[in-house]
């Protein structure tokens, strides 16, 4: 029998440790440069396309390429989720890594949401293809954060993309203590 | 070998499909997903409107064939598997949240069934 205490906690259960909320996972993804306030845009494929635009420009990424996948996924089904917020979003094969992106639009537009109501909180994921629990922790991170409204609204009174990504970093929720088997 | 020392076998599991588990914890939907064998993605989303609408969004994602085991602890979550089960080549078995409230379990679950 193995008496060791290193190889009994290594095995044992551990008390008392705190569940990370996760939240700062999403923060640590947005860039300012990665926000922006305002968009003036009309329609799905005019968001894409300045989707596209700002990839493009800041990190070298196609325009088309990604107004195409994020207008294919949208295809598949709206990735509206309510409450005036959308998460368009792609797998990119040849992604190194993944991007996240969060616009304001200037003024609401439809989306095909459950709730019927057009968006105006853009948050827009590119994941790499293989990012399987990347890409499922932001996208439950980033609904964590939307479906507050307490959220939303510090959010729609930002002015500039520091005090966004201020905001992003900086809330929380609170955290309940787990059990955790190691 | 004669059949008395046959040893039992588990059922195959069903290896070309992405199976995932899918458990309604409090003011959580945890979701856990498997692909060839192993599991590849666990997280959760808040039982609301938009986290179940985000979980939509998440199946849509794989763009595959899914095989989705649900924990069945009351109506909202029957309500779940109901939502979750409305797109075409989607397998929805529901498990007895007393047999199985894990969402790792569950989509252990979905790919053994058969």
């Amino acid at each position: 029998m193995n008496l060791n205490p290193l190889a009994v906690i290594k095995s044992g259960l551990f008390i008392g440790a705190k569940k990370p909320s996760g939240l700062n996972t999403l923060a640590s993804y947005l860039s300012p440069e990665n926000i922006c306030l305002d968009v003036a845009v009309s329609n799905k494929l005019e968001l894409f396309d300045v989707i596209g635009r700002h990839m493009e420009r800041e990190h070298a990424l196609p325009q088309e390429w990604v107004a195409r996948s994020l207008s294919r996924r949208e295809q598949a089904g709206s990735t509206g989720l309510g409450k005036g917020v959308a998460i368009p979003h792609a797998r990119v094969k040849e992604l190194e890594r993944m991007q996240v992106a969060y616009m304001r639009l200037k003024s609401p537009i439809p989306f095909d949401a459950p709730d019927g109501n057009p968006v105006m909180d853009i948050l827009v994921l590119l994941a790499p293809n293989q990012a399987d629990e990347e890409h499922l922790r932001i996208l439950a991170d980033a609904t964590q954060l939307f479906s507050d409204c307490r959220f939303r609204a510090r959010l729609h009174q930002c002015g500039h993309a520091s005090e966004v990504k201020q905001l992003f970093a900086s809330w929380s929720q609170p955290v309940a203590p787990f059990f955790s088997r190691a | 070998m004669s059949i008395t020392q046959q040893k039992e076998e588990p059922p195959p599991a069903c290896n070309d499909k992405i199976c995932i588990g899918i458990a309604l914890v409090g003011e959580d939907i945890r979701v856990a997903a498997r692909a060839d064998g192993r599991e590849v993605a666990h997280g959760s989303f808040p039982a609301s409107a938009l986290g179940t609408a985000a979980l939509l969004c998440y199946l849509t994602d794989w763009q595959a064939p899914l095989r989705l085991a649900v924990a069945t602890a009351g109506a909202a979550a029957l309500g779940l598997a109901l939502a979750v089960g409305a797109s075409h080549g989607r397998e929805v078995f529901l498990v007895s949240a007393q047999t199985h409230s894990a969402a790792s379990d569950l989509a252990r679950y979905a790919e053994h069934a058969i």
